[in-house]
C-alpha cells in the first residue's frame, strides 16, 4: 500500500485530508525505477480548484502515455497544512508517489489567473526550491510555466527557468527528449536552458535582456546569444481531432469546484471582442469533429461513471455542428442518466428547446453577456449583441416559461460615459417590460420576473485591442458601480432587478500583473514574504500588504494601470508571437475609438495574422 | 429487485468521508454498468443506501449498502465488474439478493464490532488491565454532551462483548440509531481511570462487522441472505 507523506495526526487534524492523499481513480502509478523523466504538474491553488481544470488533465494524461515519463500532481496546501508543513519542516510532495517535489526533474506550473502569483512562491518555498531561477542547480527541478498568464510572463519571469508558450500537446515531447539527452551528456543547467530556448515555443527568461527608457517603458528586449530567436512563437495543435484527449480523467474523491466531465469542442473564437484576451490568444479557430466528440463522450462516461457532463469552448453557439452534438448528448445522457450542464448559448428556439429538455425551466435562468449598457459602447468593444437580440431572445424564453434573466456587464471600458452606465439599468428595465408585455397576468402563476445584473471591472489585457487602454482607478470604479446602482434604482421596474458587483482592489492588482514587466517580480516576492498568499480568495487577500509592497519597492501602480500608452510603445510581451499581429490589434484599437464594428471571422476575415498557422476554420 | 453489497475499506482512503465514499461508489456502479434503478426527474439519483456511515480515519472489513436494480441478468458478474471500477483500498466482497420485503440496510443495523490497535506502548501495556477492570465493574459511566444537556450512560449496557489479545482490543457494541456507541466513548471509559486520554491518531481503528438483530440474536447484516456472485 502507498505510504503517505503526512502522518495520521496531521491528516486527522486538517481540513479535507482527501486533498493530500492521491490514489484517486484514474490517477497513474508507475514504478519510478523504470522512469527517465519525473514531471510534477502544479495548479497553484487549492485541490478542488486545480482538479476542475481540463488543461492539467490533458497534460497529465499525455505525459503518462509516454513510457519513459511519470507525471504526478501537486496543488497549494491549504493554510492549515501550510502552517504545519513549515513548522514541522515537511517538504511539499506530489500526490501520486508522495515524494518531495524537489526530487522531480520538472515542476510544471499552470498559470490560469494573475492572482495565483504568490502561491507560486508558496509552492517553491515549501518544496525548498530557490525562488530565483538563477539560484537553482541540478538539485532542483526545472521549473516551467504555461497557460494564459504565460503570454505575459515578465512579472514572474524571475521565478521560472522556462515558459511554454502555446498549447502543451505540441512541443513537450521534444523538451523531454532534449532533457534526457542533455542530462545523459552531463551538460550544465545553463547549457540545457540554452538548448531549450531553441525549441519553438519555449521561452527562457535568462536568455534575454531587457533595457528600459527613462520613462520606465521598454527600450529593447534582446536575446543574449546569437542563436536564440528574437521572438517566441506560440505553438498550437493543428488537428484537434488527432490530438491527445484525456478520456480517463482523474476523478477526485471530494467535490471539485467544477464537478463534471468536460468535452472540449473547439479552440479559438471567431468573435473578436476587443476586451477579450482568450479570443485572441487561441486563434485561429479549430474544431473537433463531431464523430470524435461522440466517441470521447462515450468513453468519458464509461471510464468515470460521472453524473454530469459539459461542453467547453469560448463560444459554443459557434460550433458548426452544435445541434447534432447536443441532440446526440441528450439521447446518450438520457439513457445513461447523466445531467448535461449547458454552456451559455445564443438564445433562440433551438437553444430554448434544448434547455427545456435538460433543465428545470422553473429553476434555470437565461444568460446574456452584453458587456456594455449602450449600443455605442457595444460597438466600441465589438460585442455583436444588440438590444433587439436580447429582447427578442428574452421574449421567446418568457413565452416558454422562463422568468429569470442574468446579465453580465463590464464597467470601466474605454470611452465609457455616464450614458453608457445608465444604459445598464435601462436595458434591465426593458427586459422586465418585455416580460410584462409577453406574459399576461393570469399566466404568471404567481411568478415574478427576476433580472440579475452583474458587473466586473474591465482590466486591459496583453494581446487585445485594448492593450493600449488606460485602466481606471479604484475610486473611479467605485463611483461607476455606484452610478450603475443609481441607474437601476431610477428605473420603473427596479424592484425586479438585482445588482451585484465585484471587489475593486483585486482588479487593480490584476491590472498591474496583466501588463506588468520584470520590475514587478521584486514586489511579488516582497508581498509574499510579508504574508500575501491565496490572493484569489477574499478571506486571505491582503490589499494593505500589497500596497505597502509597491510602496516599499518604489514601484508605481499607476504606471501599469492608468498610464496612457502611445501607439508605438514596446510592450513587455511583444517578443511573443501569438500569430495575431500587433498591427492588427492597433487597427482594432483605432476602430474601437471610432466606434467602428469589425465583422467576425465567419463573415469576413480581418487579416489578423493567425492564418499563418494554416489551420483556421475560416482563415483564407 | 434489491441487492445488498458487502465491501471493505482499507488504507489511505480511510480519509475519504462517508458522503464522498458514497459519491464514489455511485460512480463505480455507473461505470461498471450495473443496471441500477434511478429516481425520476431532472437529476436522477441511484436508489442506493449505505448501512452505517464510516467516520473519517476508520478502516472497515465488512460494510454494507443496498441497491435496487432493474434487472438481475448477469448478476453473478456484478462483483467483478464493480471491483474493476473501484479505487485502491475499496473492495466489494459479496453481493446478496435481498428479499423484496426485507428491512433496508440502514434500518437494520443494531450492533457493530471493532478492532483497535494502539500506537504507544504505554497504552498497549495497560490494555489487559483496563479490559479486566471493565469486565469486573457493574457500571462504567460515560458522559456525552447533547443538545439537551449531558447524557449519562452505562457503557456496560452498550458493550456486548469485549476482549483483548496481544495489545489488540476487540469489542461489539450497540450501533442502533438510538443508542450507537462511539468507539472513542468506550476508549475513554477504559482508559480514563488510568489517566490516559487518547487522541484519534494514537490508535488504528477498524470496524470489523455490522450486525442486525434476528430472533433476539445479533447476526451480520448478510446473515440469511443468498450470495449471488461467483465464488
Ligand atoms: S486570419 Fe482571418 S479568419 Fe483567421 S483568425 Fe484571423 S481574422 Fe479570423
Amino acid at each position: 500500500m502507498r505510504k503517505l507523506a503526512l502522518n495520521d495526526e496531521i491528516l486527522l487534524t486538517i481540513d479535507k485530508p482527501a486533498r493530500y492523499i492521491g490514489g484517486e481513480k484514474n490517477s497513474v502509478m508507475k514504478d519510478k525505477t523504470d522512469i527517465a523523466v519525473r514531471f510534477v504538474m502544479c495548479f497553484p491553488d487549492l485541490y478542488e480548484i486545480g482538479m476542475s481544470h481540463l488543461g492539467i488533465q490533458i497534460l497529465y494524461g499525455m505525459f503518462n502515455s509516454y513510457e519513459d515519463t511519470w507525471c504526478e500532481r501537486v496543488y497549494s496546501p491549504g493554510m492549515d497544512l501550510d502552517r504545519i508543513m513549515r513548522e514541522k519542516k515537511i517538504p511539499l510532495f506530489a500526490l501520486e508517489s508522495q515524494d518531495p517535489v524537489k526530487d522531480f526533474d520538472f515542476l510544471g506550473i499552470t498559470l490560469q489567473y494573475e492572482m495565483c502569483y504568490t502561491n507560486i512562491l508558496q509552492i517553491l518555498d515549501l518544496s525548498g526550491i530557490p525562488f530565483s531561477a538563477k539560484d537553482r542547480t541540478w538539485d532542483d527541478p526545472v521549473v516551467i510555466g504555461g497557460g494564459p498568464c504565460s503570454y505575459n510572463p515578465e512579472p514572474i519571469a524571475e521565478f521560472f527557468d522556462l515558459f511554454y508558450i502555446g498549447e502543451g500537446e505540441t512541443q513537450y515531447r521534444n523538451l523531454l527528449d532534449l532533457y534526457k539527452e542533455d542530462r545523459a551528456k552531463g551538460v550544465s543547467r545553463e547549457e540545457f536552458l540554452h538548448h531549450a530556448a531553441l525549441i519553438p515555443g519555449i521561452y527562457v527568461p535568462c536568455m534575454y535582456e531587457v533595457s528600459y527608457k527613462n520613462d520606465g517603458t521598454v527600450a529593447s528586449f534582446e536575446p543574449i546569444y546569437e542563436d536564440i530567436p528574437k521572438t517566441v512563437k506560440k505553438q498550437i495543435v493543428k488537428d484537434l481531432s488527432e490530438s491527445f484527449y484525456p478520456t480517463r480523467p482523474v476523478l477526485p474523491f471530494i467535490k471539485a469546484t467544477q464537478d463534471r466531465l468536460v468535452l472540449e469542442i473547439m479552440r479559438g473564437c471567431i468573435r473578436g471582442c476587443r476586451f477579450c484576451q482568450a479570443g485572441q490568444l487561441y486563434r485561429p479557430i479549430r474544431e473537433r469533429s463531431l464523430e470524435t466528440l461522440k466517441q470521447y463522450a462515450k468513453e468519458l462516461i464509461a471510464n468515470t461513471g460521472h453524473e454530469e457532463i459539459c461542453l467547453s469552448s469560448l463560444s459554443s453557439s459557434d460550433y458548426t455542428e452544435l445541434e447534432e452534438l447536443l441532440l446526440f448528448l441528450i439521447d446518450e445522457c438520457e439513457a445513461k442518466k447523466i445531467n448535461i450542464s449547458l454552456p451559455s448559448l445564443r438564445i433562440d428556439q433551438f437553444s430554448l428547446d434544448v434547455m427545456n429538455k435538460v433543465q428545470d425551466v422553473k429553476k434555470s435562468s437565461l444568460t446574456f453577456a452584453p458587456e456594455a449598457g449602450s449600443q455605442r459602447l457595444r460597438n466600441v468593444i465589438n460585442k455583436g449583441l444588440t438590444e433587439e437580440d436580447i429582447l427578442s431572445g428574452a421574449k421567446l424564453a418568457f413565452e416558454g416559461g422562463w422568468n429569470k434573466v442574468k446579465l453580465y456587464f463590464m464597467l470601466g471600458l474605454p470611452t465609457e460615459t455616464e450614458e453608457d452606465i445608465k444604459g445598464i439599468g435601462l436595458l434591465c428595465n426593458e427586459i422586465c417590460k418585455t416580460y410584462f408585455e409577453t406574459v399576461p397576468k393570469e399566466k404568471r402563476n404567481g411568478q415574478k420576473i427576476q433580472v440579475t445584473a452583474s458587473t466586473s471591472f474591465f482590466i486591459p489585457k496583453p494581446f487585445t485591442a485594448f492593450q493600449w487602454a488606460q485602466m481606471y482607478t479604484e475610486s473611479d470604479f467605485r463611483e461607476k458601480a455606484y452610478q450603475t446602482r443609481l441607474g437601476i434604482m431610477e428605473t420603473l421596474n427596479q424592484r425586479s432587478i438585482k445588482y451585484n458587483w465585484h471587489d475593486t482592489d483585486v482588479s487593480v492588482l490584476e491590472g498591474v500583473f496583466a501588463r506588468g514587466d520584470r520590475k514587478i517580480s521584486g514586489v511579488i516576492r516582497y508581498a509574499y514574504e510579508s504574508g500575501c498568499i491565496f490572493d484569489a480568495w477574499n478571506e486571505t487577500f491582503r490589499y494593505d500588504l500589497w500596497l505597502k509592497a509597491f510602496e516599499d519597492n518604489g514601484i508605481s501602480i499607476d504606471f501599469y494601470t492608468t498610464r496612457k500608452r502611445e501607439d508605438d510603445e514596446i510592450f513587455p510581451w511583444d517578443f511573443i508571437d501569438i500569430g495575431v499581429s500587433k498591427s492588427f490589434l492597433l487597427r482594432e484599437w483605432h476602430n474601437a475609438l471610432m466606434e467602428k464594428v469589425s465583422p467576425n471571422c465567419r463573415m469576413q476575415c480581418q487579416g489578423c495574422g493567425a492564418a499563418s498557422y494554416g489551420v483556421g476554420l475560416y482563415c483564407p | 429487485m434489491k441487492l445488498r453489497v458487502r465491501f471493505s475499506k482499507f488504507g489511505p482512503i480511510k480519509y475519504i468521508g462517508h458522503l464522498d465514499t458514497m459519491r464514489f461508489v455511485q460512480k463505480a456502479i455507473k461505470s461498471a454498468g450495473i443496471p441500477v434503478k434511478y429516481t425520476e426527474g431532472f437529476s436522477p439519483h441511484q436508489v442506493l443506501s449505505f448501512a452505517f456511515p464510516l467516520g473519517v480515519g476508520m478502516e472497515a472489513e465488512s460494510e454494507y449498502f443496498d441497491i435496487e436494480v432493474v434487472s438481475m441478468e448477469g448478476v453473478e458478474a456484478f462483483k467483478d465488474s464493480l471491483n474493476r471500477e473501484m479505487c485502491d483500498g475499496l473492495t466489494v466482497l459479496n453481493l446478496y439478493e435481498l428479499p423484496e420485503k426485507a428491512k433496508g440496510a440502514m434500518a437494520s443495523v443494531s450492533a457493530a464490532s471493532y478492532k483497535i490497535s494502539f500506537h504507544d506502548e504505554r497504552t498497549a501495556a495497560i490494555l489487559s488491565e483496563a479490559v479486566k477492570k471493565f469486565k469486573e465493574s457493574d457500571e462504567v459511566k460515560s458522559f456525552k454532551e447533547t443538545k439537551t444537556g449531558i447524557r449519562e450512560r452505562n457503557l456496560k449496557d452498550a458493550v456486548y462483548d469485549i476482549d483483548e489479545n496481544e495489545g489488540i482490543l476487540t469489542f461489539t457494541c450497540d450501533a442502533s440509531s438510538g443508542g450507537n456507541l462511539k468507539p472513542s466513548a468506550l476508549l475513554e471509559g477504559l482508559f480514563s481511570p488510568f489517566g490516559i486520554e487518547l487522541k484519534p491518531w494514537e490508535y488504528t481503528l477498524t470496524r470489523t462487522e455490522v450486525y442486525k438483530t434476528e430472533d433476539e440474536k445479533i447476526v451480520p447484516l448478510s446473515a440469511g441472505l443468498k450470495a449471488v456472485n461467483h465464488d
